[in-house]
């Protein structure tokens, strides 16, 4: 039986207590997301990607459907300190919101602020028609790409987002209303913590209407593992931000070699909204990415980043499809990797100028450093315009480091290591500074430094190990 | 006790600078393991090749303490191979011969291990590194330096003021010391960033490829006052040139012609003199060409 086949049956047979412990809005969706998951099942890696959806999945992983409480002490959680920066800290450990009591969850209708910041499954009992207008909109619904040859970029995720919408219970949301600036970064701390096999079904729901303005750093932790205990996150985020809102998204992945990331990310844009998104992977198992960003209406601007430092067999795939449906929207897309031993990595990048969508300014840049002749790197960067007035661009590169530079600097005395150190975190250094939160960037600025140095095996403030 | 604080040790033949500095010289010294050494460098009958292709034919070449060697010779004569060897691009391999370097196998070390002892090329094209600024680049190289001699690195404020004192030196614009190693950088901007560095590093021995190739009178006078600063009777210059003013600056005792790969002729500054009067063909009658 195939792995969706399987899950599909245990969604049927454990629906009341999946239900049991989620909120109505919630369960409302998942007999549609069955049945979009039977129609078009789990994906199968490409010869261009490494990473299996289909195989990880076909995996007996555990869920926590009854929400048994995870054994988190206080001493679980921890703050990823970034020094400089005061944030608002949440956690999400596996799927679960985690409130602290310490730790004040900032709520609508509080004195000080007028955002919601906190657990899903409350915001869909809080919120019902809040909840109902955004959730599910974008992740397992198809969208119109009209007659055009993108859509198996639409799809392409389409499968994994409907077998979290079907077993989904709850998250995290950030939900910003009308005209609210929020007064500092939120800090998602998401922690999987596991002593068996286990697949925690992530939530995430952002929304900022017109003209708010929020910030939100994601830092993804997984606890130290027994031996062959394998985890998986199936991470579904879905961000609305409005007219001339404003939003920064940055997400820093630390997990270790047992840990596999299916994330799904889509992202709709109003007219004027203003987004950068920084999808920044330090240490990793097995990755796959997926992005999708409509430009849906005139004026939007979106800054769109990828990072990956891999080494040993670590996999990372990234897809993004970045769907311009408007005229005068603005994009631009910079993905960077440094692949060493037997690493394996991808890039496939699709930019769709849908008709009409003239004067649009689209760019996408994707360079990759192999350090060994055993790392691997596909880059597939493509454009696909139906405009006449508009200014494009797209180019891959993939290469060593540069010998000429590296002689260069050993003839002034500087040491091989030390010089291979520079010019990788050189290559590095624009990917890192579109972080528009400047402490958030000399942190990633240290933590890679640290990475290429090899000595990130642990998140400086942090408690739990986030690399082996 | 002897060589505790001088840097000059009588021996019976002659005096011997020993750089206090070196890594050969460690105090306090139980057994006397001190290096003497006659010649700086040693070149013994020196085969090279690049891509399988011999451009090296056997050269011999000895400089001592003090001296300033010029090389010149016709285009694709081998010159740029030398100074490639001499600091260890591992693009070019050695078939034959030997170096050394205050008596030590020269061909044995590390480029970055021959910069430590004092070696240094002023590239005829400069390396342009994107995202390394000048200032990590040059405090790598200052403490990769200072620690291979046993030093602290040098604190920030101290490091700051060395850069700015050894800028003044070619008046190298602050704005390029902040900027990426030599990226956007004119021609003549390229070549005093090569001199700044030198002043930084203060080598024993530094090789001037070409140093002066693209450089305006003004430039050229600048580099010129930079490289006479360094001189002095420990330090030894070998300078490749094509052109008649830097020699006329650096004033060199001996000029070697090199062609096809060995080096034909050696002289004094008449040598170079008759060079940039007559040009290289009555070398190549002489050697029956």
């Amino acid at each position: 039986m195939s792995a969706e086949k399987q899950y599909i049956e245990l969604y049927h047979s454990q629906k009341a207590l999946i239900d049991a412990h989620a909120a109505p809005v919630l369960n409302a969706c998942r007999e549609e997301a069955a049945r979009v998951l039977a129609e078009v099942g789990l994906q199968r890696a490409k010869d261009s990607t490494h990473v299996d959806p289909e195989a990880v999945l076909s995996l007996d992983y555990a869920l926590n459907l009854a929400r048994h409480e995870v054994p988190t002490s206080r001493e679980d959680l921890f703050t990823c300190a970034v020094p400089e920066l005061s944030t608002h800290v949440h956690f999400l450990v596996n799927e679960q919101y985690v409130s602290l009591k310490e730790r004040p969850v900032a709520k609508s209708g509080d004195d000080s602020t007028s955002y919601y910041c906190g657990s899903l499954r409350e915001f869909a009992n809080l919120y019902p028609s809040v909840a109902a207008q955004y959730y599910n909109q974008l992740a397992s619904k198809r969208t119109d790409t009209g007659n055009v040859r993108s859509k198996r970029y639409e799809a392409c995720s389409l499968g994994e987002s409907a077998l979290n919408t079907m077993l989904c219970q709850d998250g995290f949301v950030l939900y910003v209303p009308k005209g609210q600036h929020l007064d500092k970064p939120v800090q998602l701390i998401s922690l999987l913590r596991a002593v068996d096999d286990l697949m925690a079904v992530q939530r995430l729901l952002i929304i900022l209407e017109a003209d708010a303005q929020a910030s939100l750093l994601v830092c993804e932790h997984a606890s130290q593992l027994r031996d062959n205990v394998q985890l998986l996150s199936l991470q579904t985020t879905e961000v609305f931000v409005g007219k001339r809102a404003m939003l920064d998204l940055y997400c820093l992945e630390e997990h270790h070699a047992q840990v596999t990331r299916l994330g799904q990310l889509y992202v709709h844009q109003e007219a004027d909204s203003n987004v950068a998104i920084g999808q920044y992977a330090l240490t990793t198992g097995r990755t796959r990415n997926r992005i999708q960003v409509q430009l849906a209406e005139p004026g939007a601007q979106l800054s769109l980043y990828g990072m990956a430092t891999l080494d040993a067999a670590q996999q990372l795939d990234s897809l993004t499809f970045i769907d311009h449906q408007a005229p005068q929207c603005t994009s631009n897309e910079l993905f960077k990797y440094v692949l060493d031993d037997q690493a394996r990595g991808s890039f496939l990048g699709r930019i769709l100028v849908r008709e009409g969508s003239d004067k649009t300014d689209a760019h996408q840049t994707d360079r990759n450093l192999c350090l060994t002749p055993e790392a691997r790197m596909v880059a597939r960067p493509e454009l696909e315009i139906y405009a006449d007035d508009v200014k494009c661009s797209h180019g891959a590169t993939v290469g060593q480091l540069d010998q000429q530079a590296m002689f260069y600097m050993r003839t002034r005395g500087i040491p091989e290591s030390e010089a291979r150190l520079l010019l990788m975190f050189a290559f590095m250094a624009d990917v890192i500074d579109g972080i528009r939160i400047e402490p958030v960037r000399d942190r990633l600025r240290h933590l890679v430094e640290k990475r290429f140095r090899g000595e990130l095996t642990q998140c400086k403030g942090c408690s739990v190990t986030a690399a082996r | 006790m002897i060589g505790s604080c001088a840097n000059v040790i009588l021996t019976n033949r002659c005096i011997v600078p020993v750089n206090p500095l070196s890594h050969s010289f460690q105090f306090p010294v139980t057994s006397f393991e001190i290096y003497y050494y006659m010649s700086l460098l040693e070149i013994k009958n020196l085969h090279a090749s690049v891509g399988g292709k011999e451009i090296l034919r056997g050269i011999d070449l000895t400089i001592n303490p003090g001296e300033v060697h010029a090389v010149m010779g016709p285009n694709g004569a081998g010159k740029s191979t030398l100074s490639a060897i001499l600091t260890g691009n591992p693009q070019y391999e050695v078939t034959e011969g030997q170096i050394l370097y205050k008596g030590k196998d020269l061909l044995a070390m590390k480029p970055e291990q021959r910069a430590w002892e004092g070696i240094f090329l002023s590239f005829q094209y400069p390396v342009e590194i994107p995202g390394v600024s000048m200032v990590n680049f040059m405090r790598a190289a200052v403490n990769a330096q200072r620690e291979y001699r046993g030093e602290a690195p040098l604190s920030a404020t101290d490091f700051l003021k060395l850069m700015r004192e050894k800028r003044a030196v070619v008046q190298l614009d602050n704005k390029l010391a902040n900027r990426s190693v030599n990226e956007g950088f004119s021609g003549g901007e390229k070549k005093r960033n090569e001199i700044f560095q030198m002043a930084m590093l203060e080598p024993t021995l530094s090789i001037l490829d070409e140093t002066d190739s693209g450089l305006d009178v003004d430039a050229l006078r600048i580099v010129s006052d930079g490289v006479n600063r360094l001189k002095s009777a420990e330090r030894s210059s070998i300078v490749i040139t094509h052109y008649q003013k830097l020699l006329e600056y650096v004033q060199p005792q001996f000029v070697h012609i090199v062609y096809k790969g060995r080096i034909v002729k050696n002289g004094g500054p008449e040598l170079s003199d008759r060079i940039f009067a007559e040009g290289f063909d009555w070398i190549k009658q002489e050697l029956g060409e």
